[in-house]
């Protein structure tokens, strides 16, 4: 039922001891901080003052805004207007807010139903009450018709459907109306709404008066006073569609909308996709669902895996078993997807007994779920240069080399191998060490994601310095890389000459100094152990977000008075960084084949929420190659198995996967990059997930993957929101979410499958800006490219470098005194496909 | 604050604030660049993103709260007192008082531009056309969403305060600027239950270095059986209303004791000046007691012992004189307001005020009080700003004092 509230100026107020503006009228029942945040929503500034002659000519604010309050987002029809002289001789303003519930929410849309008699209160008198609860608003449907208001105002009825256009291709995109005080823009609101599906119009916000608005309220169609200062400051926002109705706008660009708004007919293209109006009726808030595109598999497991089942019971009671297991089978299935999409194109796997049991085991020892080890302490330095040798590692201990070590074994993560697949590819994954060797220690120990027994190939990439001093030892390919050949199993004594490379376990690896000469070269330099097998994957990275090699060649950089740019270090993290807690993008950057798609990432920390975050395919360039281009991606989402999600023992945390259409993504028009921004609006899916709901869903986190195509377009973006499911739906209506996660990842899939096909482009570009201090040292630039395209310029003092895969580093080198100073560290990503 | 206008949009404050960021990354200029490689020069506030002004940091700032119900003439006052104190300070006393943000500034300017620069200065105009009702939303707030939930912070009034060339101290300019944060509420916002997490609008006011309590005799119906007839008669044809005042001040009291964390026994250390409002309709009452009808400004030229100039130094005697007199005055028709007041802080000071002068009149033909904007004259306005700097700001405003008072 709706709730309504009326805030003016008046000697006395609905609460005791309030006077001038407060509350006067307000539905029962109405939760307080629901009221204090709908008198937020009735700022009013007046144009012309009392007195004036054109006071009569004050604009009326109609608006329909989305705002959050109380945990959900409420669907906010308001009317504030300027209200003649208060109590005490002056201006008054008299401000009504209505809120809908989905119910309340007819076809018509928002502006339409401003427009209904008795809806919005135009005037009030009396006694301050509080309102039944049971007020009934109107319901109906306008079929769209010729834009008469829009062709009055600008000459032309298809101007209408520029805005409508403009709402279906993106719904967050702004539009800023400039009209003159005394104009109604209601009418071109509601004929514009009106040619939107019917299950679109409520996305439709706008203000015909626009000034302010609390912080998280979303009103995207403004209209701005002309000569108003938010006139100006509109034009920051590049990319919103301004129509200036003060002066004629001339004929609008031809178009589908256009011609549907100028006659009413509705276009082709838009016929078939309209469901009809009495399905929006019976269900207005649901999406249509392609139900052959996906079938998500959401019910739960039969039979939970019994180790957490034994932990869960231990910690809950059995009347909420039923909760936790489907809880946990949301996060494990997202696991368990990563697993099977990154590994294979098998869409239904089992978790092997004994992965469950390390996880389990993990878990027990942690008193949480599972995650990956603890990572070591910062490097002060970083000195990188490349160099390679290869070993081919076997399984098994050295007792000798854990004697050595100092260091605590480390904790190593749980993880499933999904059966092979018959039509995967071998891949190289990489793990970027940086060597610590603090004080007296010549051991540090790694933890190697993959299995010793996985392993074929480990290469070592050193600085040339050393890599030269070795090269009368050792063969090697290039000045830069050393080719070294090991025995089966991994011994030792051989391998590479300065430093003995063990198993010590499963999986992890210890690096001992041969000899202390060495330790000058080695400390806090890079080592790439690049693992190539037949189905490798890795869940975890060593390292940590801050990632020590990162931080101080950053620091290096700028100590040496040398600026980097900043896109290559954060390009770097993900190279050389790992994650506390499991997230659903740990990766920062991987690759499309189209450009470069970067996710900027804040994972959710255990000690943050206590519910171990969220699990999603690990989508690092580390685990999987396949698994950064689109249809990986994709396969990713689909391939979520909600039911297994317990077998990794994670508590109810759903990730959900948010788009918007992709129809201005065309092919070879576009690349990919970052952006911090977070969306106002999670989309459609958090809106199906509430009011199918009818909870709060509180994100956890969001991730937004911008678009924008070589005009520099703003695109529509994909969001990641990790949203913590309360127990009880978890358990009752998680299952009949399938329909809407199918559709949303279908979204998905089909704007990355339109990215697939884009012509390649550069996957980084990179430019060090040095100065003379590195010419003073007589140093020279070092370049190491692998398996990548590049374009590599030293002109004056700049070093740029464009990048199609593979990857690149600058290496400042000084071969007298045997230093070498990381000017760019290594970007782009490896593959071996 | 990032610059670029690809990064438009800050998680806080929504789509339309540019967003805020951690710089790490300088220019040789020292100026943080933004994501896009823009050099940056606003400052935010890493924890509600909203704007730094940079004079915050160079200035030591000097928080000034008014406090007042309903329609009491805060908002009148604060315009008049900026307006009246950036025509006087300079000339009279050697010191610069200029918009230290303009942005923040920006409706108490369209304020005394309406008051003071309107460009139909001569006709008749209704007071509540001149300056409207201050609201507890819109342009004088800042909200910010902590993720679900949102909070609404009043936006101050920034001016920075100087000493100028042939100023005393001169020399010590770094040193005596301040930087005066001036708040504006809402009336309403002062009333009690007002003050939640959500709207913490007058909490400034535990921080507040003096405060103002603006207090309307013309809405107390005992001060109003006394004020002059004609101004009966103009009151009596509007609305003719009567509020609790003390009410107001109670609850601020209260507010402050719980944000400053004072004892109920313990009285604040900060003045308290009680600016009695609308000073043309009662001003007989005082005159009266006072004995002084010569309605000029309490200040008077001396030669500087420091530099040979002339200048201007506030008049405390005459400013005490006029306290007590309007204490006596208070202490007669409203004592539950001394009471209030000084019950709550050491020191409190009354001073009388009026906003726009003596030219107010009934309007028929709007049934409204009005003025014509040429005439406006207002009278003291200035006062509880320069006697606030003088006394606990040392330095920046000579005083006169009387001879057996040591400074």
């Amino acid at each position: 039922m709706s709730q309504e509230l009326l805030y003016t100026s008046a000697p006395r107020g609905l609460k005791s001891g309030t006077h001038g503006f407060c509350m006067v009228l307000c539905s029962e029942g109405m939760p307080a901080p629901l009221a204090t945040a709908l008198e937020g929503l009735s700022a009013y500034k007046p144009v012309y003052p009392v007195g004036d002659p054109a006071q009569d000519r004050n604009p009326v604010t109609a608006m329909h805004v989305i705002l959050p309050a109380i945990g959900r987002k409420q669907h906010v029809l308001s009317r504030v207007a300027s209200y003649g002289l208060d109590y005490s001789g002056r201006p008054n303003k008299l401000a009504h807010h209505v809120v809908l519930e989905a119910r309340d929410l007819s076809p018509a849309g928002p502006a339409w139903m401003l427009t209904q008699p008795g809806v919005m209160k135009k005037d009030w008198s009396g006694d301050p009450k509080v309102a039944a609860a049971n007020r009934r608003l109107p319901t109906g449907d306008v079929p769209p018709s010729p834009c008469r208001a829009w062709a009055r105002a600008t000459g032309d009825a298809g101007w209408a459907g520029v805005l409508a256009e403009s709402l279906m291709k993106d719904p967050t995109r702004q539009a800023y109306l400039i009209i003159d005080p005394g104009f109604d823009p209601l009418p071109l609101f509601a004929e514009a709404i009106a040619l939107l599906p019917a299950d679109r119009r409520w996305q439709a916000t706008f203000s015909t008066y626009y000034t302010t608005l609390p912080a998280g309220a979303t009103c995207n169609w403004r209209c701005l006073l002309a000569d108003s200062p938010l006139v100006h400051q509109s034009k920051r926002h590049v990319h919103a569609l301004r129509l200036d109705l003060t002066g004629p706008l001339g004929k609008a660009p031809d178009g589908e909308w256009v011609e549907f708004a100028r006659t009413g007919k509705l276009p082709r293209s838009e016929e078939s996709k309209r469901p009809a109006i009495s399905d929006i009726v019976s269900r207005p808030t649901h999406p249509q669902v392609d139900r052959d595109a996906y079938q998500l598999d959401l019910s739960l497991r039969d039979e939970p895996t019994a180790p957490l089942k034994r932990r869960r019971r231990s910690r809950r009671r059995g009347g909420k078993r039923s909760i936790l297991l489907l809880c946990g089978g949301i996060i494990a299935a997202t696991g368990i997807a990563a697993v099977s999409l990154l590994s294979s194109s098998a869409k239904d796997k089992k978790l092997p007994s004994e992965a469950v049991a390390a996880s389990e085991k993990i878990a027990e020892e942690k008193g949480e779920s599972v995650g990956p080890p603890p990572i070591p302490t910062d490097v002060e330095d970083a000195k990188a240069g490349l160099a390679v040798g290869k070993i081919t590692p076997g399984a098994g201990n050295n007792p000798a080399t854990q004697k050595a070590s100092p260091e605590p074994p480390v904790e190593t993560v749980a993880e499933e191998r999904p059966p092979e697949s018959e039509k995967h590819k071998p891949t190289a994954t990489t793990t970027w060490f940086a060597i610590e060797l603090a004080g007296s220690d010549q051991s540090q120990r790694f933890p190697v994601p993959m299995a010793a027994a996985d392993v074929k190939e480990l290469q070592f990439f050193v600085p040339e310095a050393l890599a030269k001093k070795l090269a009368k030892q050792q063969s090697r390919k290039s000045h830069t890389q050393l080719d070294v050949s090991f025995a089966d199993k991994l011994d030792p004594d051989a391998g590479v000459p300065f430093c003995s490379i063990v198993f010590v376990d499963e999986r992890s690896v210890q690096l001992t100094l041969k000899n202390e000469s060495y330790r000058p070269m080695l400390d806090g330099c890079v080592i790439s152990l690049t693992a190539q097998n037949q189905d490798s994957w890795q869940a975890v990275l060593w390292g940590k977000r801050d990632a020590p090699v990162v931080d101080a060649s950053r620091k290096e950089i700028l100590r040496r008075g040398f600026t980097a740019n900043d896109s290559v270090i954060r390009q770097q993290l993900p190279l050389s960084s790992s994650f506390l807690q499991a997230s659903p993008l740990i990766a920062s950057s991987f690759r499309l084949g189209i450009g470069r798609l970067e996710v900027h990432f804040e994972p959710v920390l255990r000690q943050a929420h206590a519910d171990g975050g969220m699990q999603l395919p690990n989508l690092t360039p580390e685990n999987d190659s396949l698994s950064f281009r689109p249809e990986g991606f994709a396969k990713a989402l689909s391939d979520l198995r909600f039911d297994e999600a317990q077998a990794i023992g994670a508590l109810p945390v759903l990730t959900l996967v948010l788009t918007q259409p992709t129809d201005q993504l065309k092919p070879n028009n576009g690349s990919i990059e970052l952006i911090w921004e977070v969306p106002q609006d999670l989309g459609d899916f958090l809106k199906i997930l509430n009011q199918r709901l009818n909870v709060d869903l509180k994100p956890l986190r969001r991730h937004s993957i911008a678009i924008t195509d070589a005009k520099g377009t703003a695109l529509p973006p994909i969001v990641l929101t990790p949203i913590k499911l309360p127990e009880t739906i978890a358990a009752n209506d998680l299952p009949t979410m399938q329909e809407s996660l199918t559709a949303s990842l279908k979204h998905v899939t089909d704007r990355l499958n339109e990215i697939q096909n884009v012509q390649p482009k550069p996957t980084a570009e990179a430019v060090v800006e040095h100065e003379s201090e590195l010419i003073d040292l007589k140093k020279r630039i070092e370049t190491y490219v692998e398996k990548c395209d590049a374009a590599i310029e030293l002109r004056d003092n700049t070093l740029t470098a464009k990048v199609i895969g593979g990857q690149v580093s600058f290496t400042a080198v000084d071969s007298e005194k045997l230093e070498s100073k990381v000017l760019i560290p290594i970007f782009g990503t490896q593959n071996s496909n | 604050m990032s610059e670029h206008t690809d990064l438009l949009g800050d998680p806080r404050l929504g789509s339309d604030f540019q967003q805020r960021f951690l710089p790490t990354r300088f220019n040789v200029a020292g100026e943080a660049l933004d994501s896009k490689g823009f050099p940056c020069s606003s400052l935010a506030c890493p924890r509600c993103h909203l704007v730094i002004p940079r004079p915050v940091l160079e200035l030591d700032p000097l928080f000034l709260s008014m406090i007042g119900s309903p329609g009491s003439g805060k908002s009148f006052l604060l315009a008049s007192m900026t307006w009246q104190l950036r025509q006087v300070l300079t000339p009279e006393f050697r010191v610069s008082f200029s918009d230290a943000d303009p942005s923040f500034n920006r409706s108490l300017n369209d304020y005394e531009e309406s008051l003071f620069l309107n460009a139909r200065a001569e006709e008749l105009q209704p007071l509540a056309g001149l300056i409207r009702k201050t609201e507890e939303q819109g342009e004088l707030y800042d909200t910010v969403a902590f993720g679900n939930q949102t909070i609404s912070y009043p936006r101050p009034f920034l001016f920075a305060v100087q000493p100028q060339n042939g100023h005393p101290n001169e020399a010590r300019a770094e040193k005596l600027g301040r930087l005066v944060c001036l708040y504006d509420n809402a009336g309403e916002s002062f009333q009690p239950g007002k003050d939640d997490v959500g709207s913490p609008v007058t909490r400034h006011m535990a921080h507040s270095r003096a405060l103002y309590y603006v207090f309307d005799p013309t809405q107390d119906s005992r001060f109003r059986a006394h004020i002059s007839p004609a101004a009966q008669a103009a009151l009596a044809k509007q609305t003719g209303r009567s509020t609790r005042q003390e009410q107001v001040l109670q609850e601020a009291a209260a507010r402050i004791r719980r944000y400053a964390r004072l004892r109920q026994t313990e009285k604040h250390d900060r003045p308290l000046i009680v600016v009695v409002t609308k000073y043309d309709a009662w001003s007989r009452l005082l005159e009266e007691l006072v004995g002084d009808s010569s309605r000029s400004e309490p200040w008077r030229t001396v030669p500087s012992a420091h530099n040979g100039f002339d200048i201007n130094s506030l008049d405390l005697p005459r400013i005490e004189h006029y306290s007590q007199r309007l204490r006596l005055l208070m202490q007669k028709f409203c004592p539950d307001i001394v009471a209030a007041a000084e019950s709550f802080a050491q020191e409190v000071i009354y001073m009388p005020s009026s906003a726009v002068g003596w030219a107010t009149k009934f309007d028929q033909r709007s049934g409204l009080m009005s003025i014509r904007p040429s005439q406006t004259r207002p009278f003291w306005v200035t006062i509880p700003f320069l006697y606030a700097l003088c006394r606990w700001t040392p330095g920046l405003i000579p005083a006169i004092r009387r001879r057996d008072e040591t400074p």
